[in-house]
């Protein structure tokens, strides 16, 4: 028999299962009346949702923006939209060319230069350029194995498990183009403490606090998120 | 006038309705969603060079309004208070099943949702799009929409159930 849960009757308002699926929802509706008055509650939920957003059609329509959209010239706009050329002639022109030989050394140094200062950036900027904030979302919302796309990389949710102190703790490990980064984050009064993965750690002491104790199974999961979910 | 300017100013004035509800889906805010959607708007006309025609064009301005959304949170820009003066005086629900005060309740318990739930939610049961097409304009596996719509719902009912219980 299948176990009907809210992802089920959720999907059945949504109308999102096949035959078989929806009729066993039917079923099961029709014969438990706790069920039912899930059902009824969640559809009800759905639609006050419905009429949440409705209720925005009354508003007074944006003429404003629709005259913006049909007077602005899109040339011009996307003109405005460049950059502005900020690149400045170093010399005249005309003593250029007897400049150019000269300065060929210095201008070789001041790529590498300008070379080894990208390559430090992006050693700098993949560390820091990782999206805590949605991070931490995913943290409250998502359960383990699920991957989140962001324009900077991507976020992969591996385990949740207990530490040495009780912490629930998770991991989690971010896709940038120039390298994956593990981390985990432990929840300490009702906050996500992050902290990266040394990959050469070493031995740990059993007493190590940072050591995974238990993981949490799936269930587990789902209770925790539903207690810290936002 | 370009054919090409006048198919982008028509796609864009087609898809403004729904663009304003996507707004309030993410801010919860009217004043913020109607200033994002101002935004937007600009954005998209100093832009439109970007958008390849071939291409959905709600889900370009859907993701360059997210984009907006994004910075302006970055920027810590303080959320500004409902101004009551300025919300719709006499709203007519259409449904008369469900009454005035549970879309109420639901309306002020949306904001506690994440913004991801409340997308989702938006777009399948106000856009009525299905799990895999929302799937695929958010870029998140079907299963991750199937499982934050029940998770949105369920606390939305939770919250505005036990309220009216008690």
């Amino acid at each position: 028999m299948t176990h009907i849960d809210d992802t089920l009757l959720s999907a059945y308002i949504d109308n999102e299962l096949d035959a078989d699926a929806a009729q066993a929802v039917i079923h099961a509706i029709e014969n438990n009346a706790d069920l039912r008055e899930r059902y009824q509650t969640l559809k009800a939920t759905n639609q006050a949702v419905k009429n949440m957003f409705a209720e925005m059609d009354v508003l007074p329509e944006r003429d404003d923006l629709a005259q913006l959209i049909q007077s602005t010239d899109l040339i011009t706009a996307a003109e405005s939209n460049k950059p502005e050329n900020t690149v400045v002639d170093l010399f005249d022109k005309s003593k250029q060319k007897q400049h150019t030989q000269g300065h060929q050394k210095m201008w070789g140094v001041a790529a590498s230069v300008l070379l080894c200062t990208l390559f430090i950036y992006q050693l700098v900027s993949s560390q820091s350029g990782i999206p805590y904030q949605h991070l931490t979302q995913q943290l409250n919302t998502e359960l383990s194995g699920t991957i989140a796309n962001y324009e900077q990389g991507r976020s992969e949710l591996v385990q949740s498990w207990k530490n040495a102190s009780g912490q629930v703790c998770r991991d989690i490990i971010w896709h940038a183009p120039e390298q994956s980064q593990p981390m985990t984050a432990c929840l300490e009064n009702g906050q996500w403490q992050w902290q990266s993965i040394q990959t050469s750690q070493g031995y740990q002491t059993a007493s190590d606090e940072s050591v995974m104790q238990s993981a949490l199974s799936k269930d587990e999961e789902l209770l925790l998120l539903q207690s810290i979910s936002p | 006038m370009n054919q090409a300017h006048n198919e982008f100013r028509q796609a864009l004035l087609d898809v403004l309705p729904r663009l304003r509800k996507y707004c309030y889906a993410l801010t919860n805010d009217l004043h913020n969603s109607e200033d994002l959607l101002q935004t937007a708007v600009q954005r998209a006309l100093e832009k439109w060079q970007q958008y390849q025609p071939e291409t959905h064009f709600d889900r370009w301005m859907y993701r360059l309004c997210r984009n907006l959304w994004i910075d302006t949170i970055r920027k810590d820009k303080p959320s500004e208070e409902l101004d009551p003066e300025n919300e719709s005086d006499h709203i007519e629900l259409e449904d008369t099943l469900v009454t005035e005060n549970l879309v109420a309740r639901v309306k002020e318990k949306m904001g506690e949702l994440s913004e991801g739930l409340r997308i989702v939610l938006y777009l399948v049961a106000v856009e009525g799009r299905s799990y895999q097409e929302t799937a695929e304009f958010l870029d998140i596996p079907k299963g991750t929409v199937m499982s934050r719509l029940a998770r949105a719902r369920q606390q939305l009912s939770e919250h505005t159930f036990k309220q009216g219980k008690a």
